[in-house]
Parts: structure tokens; sequence; C-alpha cells
């Protein structure tokens, strides 16, 4: 039985059942607060029904064979050409519009330093020597903060909302988020997450999908380039650390 | 579907709650059942404020049906007052 015909009977039932026994606890056993739990059960009924209406479209199964087709794609291109730079994320004004991760292909010690917006393509120049160049590659983060439902804010408080709405309201990706920082990083803090891959190539620069997601939402919410710093995995738990890099535009 | 599954076991429970609660107190009126149902599904359903937008204005459409079913209790409750229909 499909989820969406498991919500749509669990209603029904409830519904009819509730109707019942509220009818049988009225007529024949007199019984005010037996009426009122058949009314209950039929309130839940029709909480139950609304559910199934909206539940998405998409199967669940079908979105996770698209995410791993692009990943494993993108994972391949990239090792191909033998980068495994950490990815600095970058807020839509610096990206063409959308919110972009480039992935620099010279190694060095320090960030890229992102100081006009980048034109949307694959291959971008982003400083003024010769190897100051990467990929400006559309990461799951991208998707996700478009399909967000409000763009994030600057606040601990606005991008753990944010964070929450889509990883846990509209994606079913975690239980819970939580989002803290000090002076120089941002901590989110992720509850039982449910998007574990981690093991392709391609996250050794851009960090784990959720891990791709949060820095996008961060990078937009902060206006600025961020970078995964750290990310540890522990049982039930994952720690994500972004360090927002200065870009001057 | 976790988020779905844990809003209607909390809207069960805190429904089942308030009706042991209210019949261990011997409350009899029916329409003060139905008041704190509709206050508690409002009340979770606010709580779960970061479900689906689907989910959410479906849950919207539902609390409108509920309020307007509370509106009319409250209603008939001060035309009782006004003693223009028989109290029960």
């Amino acid at each position: 039985m499909s989820r969406l015909g498991a919500y749509g009977s669990l209603g029904s039932t409830l519904v009819l059942g509730g109707t019942v026994f509220t009818l049988f606890a009225w007529l024949v056993i007199s019984s005010i607060p037996l009426m009122a739990l058949g009314i209950s059960a039929v309130l839940v009924g029709i909480v139950a029904l609304a559910l199934s209406r909206s539940l998405p479209e998409l199967p669940p199964e079908a979105s996770v064979a698209v995410l791993q087709t692009g990943l494993e794609n993108l994972s391949a291109l990239v090792e191909e050409l033998g980068l495994s730079s950490g990815a600095l994320y970058l807020p839509s004004h610096l990206a063409g519009g959308t919110p972009h991760a480039l992935i620099p292909l010279h190694e060095n010690s320090a960030h890229p330093q992102i100081r006009r917006a980048l034109p949307a393509r694959l291959i971008a120049s982003y400083g003024p020597a010769p190897e100051d160049v990467g990929l400006l590659v559309r990461t799951v983060g991208t998707t996700v903060l478009q399909l967000a439902q409000a763009p994030p804010g600057d606040s601990s408080a606005e991008l753990e909302s944010a964070l929450k709405a889509a990883l846990v309201g509209q994606f079913d990706l975690a239980d819970a988020v939580l989002v803290y920082r000090d002076e120089h990083r941002v901590v989110v803090e992720i509850s039982r997450p449910r998007l574990r891959e981690r093991d392709l190539w391609i996250c050794r620069s851009l960090g784990s999908p959720l891990a791709s997601i949060v820095a996008s939402f961060v990078a937009e919410g902060l206006d600025q380039s961020v970078m995964v710093y750290s990310e540890e995995w522990f049982p039930g738990k994952l720690r994500i650390v972004l360090e927002p890099v200065d870009a001057a535009v | 579907m976790r988020p779905y599954n844990r809003y209607l076991i909390t809207l069960s429970a805190v429904l089942s709650l308030s009706t042991t609660v209210l019949a261990a107190y011997g409350v009899r009126q029916l329409d003060a059942y139905y008041s704190a149902y509709v206050i508690e599904a409002l009340i979770v359903t606010l709580l779960f404020g970061y479900l689906h937008p689907r989910a959410s204005r479906a849950l919207n459409r539902v609390g409108y049906v509920l309020v307007a079913g509370f509106v009319l209790v409250v209603a008939i409750k001060v035309a009782s007052i006004l003693g223009v229909v028989r109290s029960q």
C-alpha cells in the first residue's frame, strides 16, 4: 500500500469509525465523553485525509535516483580532473543569480577571494592570476534553496528556521536542526540525518549533500561566500562547521 | 513522511488527553469538548508550521472549518444566554 493510500485509508477509517462510535455513544449509551471521543476521532480522520492529498507527487525513490545520477556524473567529472580542493559556496549575487559552488582547479592554502560576480559558466575565472580558474557548479543546495518557501535571513534564528522548514518540513531529510554562531564560524547540528551519501569523490570538495544544502543556505543568508570547514558524523547527529570567507564585490 | 506521522500522533495524543481530563472533571457539555479540540488542533498545527506548504494549506483549510464550527457553538451559547434558543 502506498503512503498516499495509507493516510487516505487511516482518515476514512477514523471518520467512518468515529461517526459510528459517536452515534452509538449518543443513541445507545447516552455518554457525552464517549461522544466527544468519537468526534475527536473524526477530527483526526479529517486531518489525515487532508494530509493524504498534500503528499509529494514524486515518489522519494525517484528523487533519490535523480540525485544519485547527478552526483555520480559530477563526481566522475571532478575525479577525472583530479580535483579535491574545498569548494567555496557563493551566494546568488556572486554567481549569476543562483547560488553555486566554486571548486578551484589549483589547491593552495589561501581561500579564493571572489571580488566580482562570476558568469554562470562551468569553467569560471575568479581572479587575475592565470591559475585562478575553477569549476562553478550547481549543487543539491542550489536546487533546495530555489524550492525553499522563503529565503534565509542572516541571524542564527532565521537560518535555523529556514533550514528547519526545508530539511525537516519540506524534504523530510532530518528530525531537527540547530544553528549557532561563534565569532568566525557557523555551526549547524542536524539530528537524525537521513541523507547519508558521503563516499563519492565529489564529497571531498563539496562535502556531503546535507553539508552542501546547509552551506548554500548559510551563504545565501549571510550573503557571503562560505566553505565547509568540517563535517562530523555522530550516532544520530551530523555537525557541520562552516567558515564564512570575506569577499568584496 | 515522518513529520506528518508526528503531527497526527501529537494531535491524537493531545485530543485523547483533553477528553480524559474533561471527562474526569465531569464535564457534560459537548460544546466544551469541541471548543477544547478546536483550540488544541489550532495550537498543534501552529507548532508544526514547518510542514510542507501543501500540507500547511490543507491544514489551514481544516482549521477554517473547525473555527467556523467553533463560532457556531459560541453563537448557539450566546443565543441560549439571551433566551433566543432553549439551553440544554
